[in-house]
């Protein structure tokens, strides 16, 4: 019925979106790990990283596949910012807090405010960027990559996606073997213990936030290239992150890693079958099958 | 927990000794319902229990309070005994208002709460949020009243306060089983006493014949503690 | 009868009463004035039904306007295709949110939290995509006008002014109907089981039966919010039950204060004076909406109505 190279191509850029999806999903899973918060405001670092790059390139006139680092480090700082200003004295209250209730309501509370962010945010992208999309060219955009099979692929995105993927590895290495990735993780399980044992858990709570807002933003300029760029860009994808981090395990690194890229497999599968206005569904099917038999994800919860 | 079985007698004050991770608790969240249990079944007055929501055993007559204690804090005094007495008599039809009101205020009563009705739970000490969820429980109209650490974190006083109630419950024809570390409360209020160690049972008899026991003593205190006498 | 003693209904019965008289002269002040209140009304009754869910039980939900929006489109449908009278068409659209309410209660009833949370809001947006996409029953993303107004029988309620006496009497009704559930029996239940849920099941509380309670009663008014809403708007669209405007109703909730009868009142009103007062701004909008809720979470995280308080013991000295 549809053609087998069609299929397969669908597969493979449903991949690719799965190395953008874990990426984004990555942070979001960190944050929660680490902070204990739903950060609602995250697809925005994804949406901003795409705006710096934009900025950069215009007034640079370069390409967005060199400035989007730069510009993602830019936004990890204006994270650490932000954290610094808006979240950290909350960090202390939700750790004080005692009783499910009152614990309910801190998280809530957590939530709002990233909510609020997010709303503020958009609105900012909009006013300085307009609503209209906006197109951003790059050199490997053009470059046609021809895979054996009859594929053919922009370098833009194959680039994108080793780029996603190698990041994915370094962050995994760098959490597991060295220093600071060991306190990250420390900090996620037992805050309590981890700042008894030395652990200063406010500038791990400031890296955690610079390393997954840097990672969004670095996966929203590349995407920004690809695709185009729109305020409301980063609401799109912080559901689909959102996903993500619950069919992986809310906390559990590899979990979003793995989720990403199935959920990029299933949807490009699904849209396949079910034609494009349901795409979006597929992932919430999943969602919704790992919420019903492996409630604590896939690979179970983790630091 | 492996092969556990414990038999209680009716009126009786029954206590659960052993060292941290025993799985004293963990035996009290599997009587209660919170934990389903692999293998084996828990008869309560003959009928099989195991398995059942945590809501249905209360309701079958086996209330528990917690180790760390977990009282309504957004609410009063009285409204958290208050709603284990709707539960108890019914939502709907049942007691009338005046009248459950009155229930309540006499087991405040009991535990000697009386004072503290309208005063927000949240800004209790720990002794009286204790006597608080005792109250709570009770106003279920249990035939089980298990305690998980009642004296635990207690001031000596508050202590005494304590055994005071947990007295008059038996009085009341109440069966209470307890868990306790504190070995002067045991000792003065249980009749009988089970020590569990690693998830088995290692003695069952009177506080004094447990309180002698070889494995006991090694269980607590470690085996190179244990000196032959 | 449910706990609820002669004597709450008519202490708080007197200050319901208060409230409808002084609010009696507001359309007055013209049609403008009369068509925010109207409004204001319509989401205090939505925000005072996510107000039962989240504020007391503790069940975080980020999808409720798409009750809000099957209340609508189920009346809506139902007057223009069966010729079902409005009055009606708003009960049945609220029941048809309460048995949707159902779908996603039963199946949530073990999630906690985020995971809670997202759940909800991945139900408001296949809610959206139905809405969409089932453009034979819907008619799609260009929505549905003309929907007829609630009939008045001798009264014409499509002048804003009558029909601000209906809303006001449906408004005051309801919020006083939920008033009083919060003071019942059920009501503490339902806090008792926010506060502690497996304290709550160690006294007897079949908590899952009142969560799904607290899930149904909640949808179908804010079903029937949605159905007011169609009848008076007279037109609507899928853009209703959009994430954007769930988090609309729940900012109003939280803002305002959850876990109060007042909260959800004063947020609606709050919310919805401040997106009409900063309509000029246009795009700057949210920008000012946005930074107003990081303020108020970062400082008044019980909401309005604790500041509210926090004004009136000044004023009293």
């Amino acid at each position: 019925m549809f053609s087998y190279s069609l299929i397969v191509e669908q597969i493979l850029l449903g991949l690719m979106n799965g190395g953008i999806y874990a990426a984004v999903g990555v942070g979001l899973t960190m944050i929660f790990g680490v902070m204990k918060l739903s950060n609602f405001a995250h697809g925005e670092f994804y949406m901003l990283g795409a705006y710096f790059t934009f900025a950069l390139v215009n007034s640079l006139g370069s390409d967005p596949f060199l400035m989007g680092p730069l510009s993602a480090l830019g936004v990890g700082l204006v994270s650490v910012i932000l954290n610094k200003l808006v979240f950290s004295s909350l960090y202390k209250e939700l750790r004080e807090v005692k009783g499910s209730a009152a614990f309910f309501f801190q998280d809530l509370r957590f939530i709002m405010l990233t909510i609020g962010l997010s709303i503020l945010l958009v609105d900012l992208a909009l006013v300085v960027w307009g609503p209209i999309p906006i197109n951003m060219s790059s050199a490997l955009t053009s470059i046609i990559i021809k895979l054996p099979g009859d594929f053919s692929f922009s370098l833009a995105r194959i680039v994108t996606f080793f780029l996603a993927l190698t990041s994915l590895i370094a962050l995994y290495l760098f959490l597991k073997i060295t220093k600071t990735g060991k306190a990250i993780r420390a900090t996620a399980q037992n805050p309590a213990a981890a700042a008894l044992s030395g652990i200063n858990t406010n500038r791990i709570y400031d890296i955690t936030m610079f390393i997954s807002t840097t990672l969004a933003a670095l996966a929203g300029g590349f995407l920004g290239a690809i695709y185009s760029l729109y305020p409301t860009m980063g609401l799109d994808v912080v559901v689909k992150a959102f996903v993500v981090v619950i069919v992986g395990g809310m906390g559990n690194l590899v979990g979003s890693i793995f989720a990403g890229f199935l959920i990029g497999f299933a949807e490009g599968l699904g849209g396949v079958y079910f034609g494009t206005e349901y795409r979006q569904v597929v992932a919430f099917v999943i969602m919704i099958l790992v919420l019903w038999f492996r409630p604590k994800g896939i690979l179970g919860r983790g630091g | 927990m492996n092969d556990v079985s414990l038999n209680v007698k009716e009126h009786d004050i029954f206590g659960i000794i052993g060292p941290n991770g025993a799985g004293k608790t963990t035996l009290f969240n599997i009587i209660t319902g919170f934990y389903k249990p692999d293998s084996g079944r828990i008869l309560f007055n003959g009928v099989d229990i195991t398995g059942k929501k945590p809501n249905e055993i209360a309701k079958l007559g086996i209330t528990r309070t917690w180790q760390i204690v977990k009282p309504f804090l957004g609410m009063t005094v009285l409204d958290n005994v208050l709603v284990a007495i709707y539960v108890k008599k019914g939502i709907l039809r049942g007691l009338s208002e005046h009248t459950a009101i009155e229930k309540a205020e006499e087991i405040l009563e009991f535990v000697g709460l009386s004072h503290r009705k309208h005063v927000l739970s949240e800004a209790l000490p720990q002794g009286e949020r204790k006597r608080l969820e005792i109250a709570r429980a009770l106003a279920t109209e249990p035939r089980v009243l298990m305690l998980d650490e009642p004296a635990g974190g207690l001031t000596n006083i508050e202590m005494d306060e304590i055994i005071e109630v947990v007295k008059k419950v038996r009085e009341s024809k109440v069966t209470v089983v307890l868990i306790e570390h504190n070995m002067k409360v045991v000792m003065g209020l249980c009749d009988r006493v089970i020590a569990l160690n690693y998830g088995k049972k290692i003695a069952e008899g009177t506080p004094e014949e447990v309180a002698k026991n070889e494995e006991v003593i090694k269980a607590y205190l470690g085996e190179r503690f244990y000196v032959e006498s | 009868m449910l706990g609820i003693t002669r004597q709450t209904i008519t202490k708080d019965g007197k200050y319901y009463i208060l409230l409808f008289i002084a609010l009696l002269p507001l359309p007055l002040a013209g049609d403008y004035v009369t068509h925010i209140a109207i409004m204001i009304m319509i989401y205090s009754v939505t925000s005072a039904s996510l107000n039962i869910l989240v504020g007391y039980t503790g069940r975080l939900s980020l999808g409720h306007a798409a009750f809000f929006a099957i209340g609508s489109y189920t009346s809506t449908l139902l007057s223009m295709n069966l010729a079902l009278n409005p009055w009606l068409g708003i009960i049945v659209g609220g029941l048809l949110a309460a048995l949707f309410g159902l779908v996603l209660g039963i199946p949530s009833l073990r999630l906690k939290g985020p995971y809670l949370a997202i759940s909800t809001l991945g139900f408001g947006i296949i809610v959206q995509l139905l809405l969409i996409n089932l453009d034979w029953l819907t008619r799609g993303p260009i929505g549905i006008p003309n929907i007829p107004p609630l009939p008045g029988g001798m009264i014409d309620l499509k002048i804003k002014s009558n029909f601000f006496y209906v809303a006001l009497t449906v408004f005051i009704l309801i919020i006083f109907l939920l008033g009083l559930l919060i003071k019942s029996r059920v009501g503490k239940i339902l806090i008792a089981i926010r506060e502690d849920e497996d304290a709550a099941l160690s006294i007897g509380i079949n908590v899952s039966l009142f969560k799904i309670f607290a899930f149904i009663v909640s949808t179908f008014f804010a079903g029937v919010s949605g159905g007011l809403y169609a009848h008076y708007l007279r037109y609507i669209s899928p853009a209703m039950s959009a994430l954007s405007e769930s988090i609309h109703i729940l900012s109003m909730t939280i803002i305002g204060g959850i876990g109060t009868t007042i909260g959800p009142l004063l947020g609606a009103t709050l919310i919805t004076i401040l997106q009409e007062v900063l309509r000029p701004y246009l795009e700057y909008r949210y920008l000012i909406y946005g930074s107003l809720i990081i303020v108020v979470m970062k400082y008044f995280p019980s909401g309005m109505h604790a500041l509210l308080q926090v004004i009136i013991k000044g004023v009293r000295k």
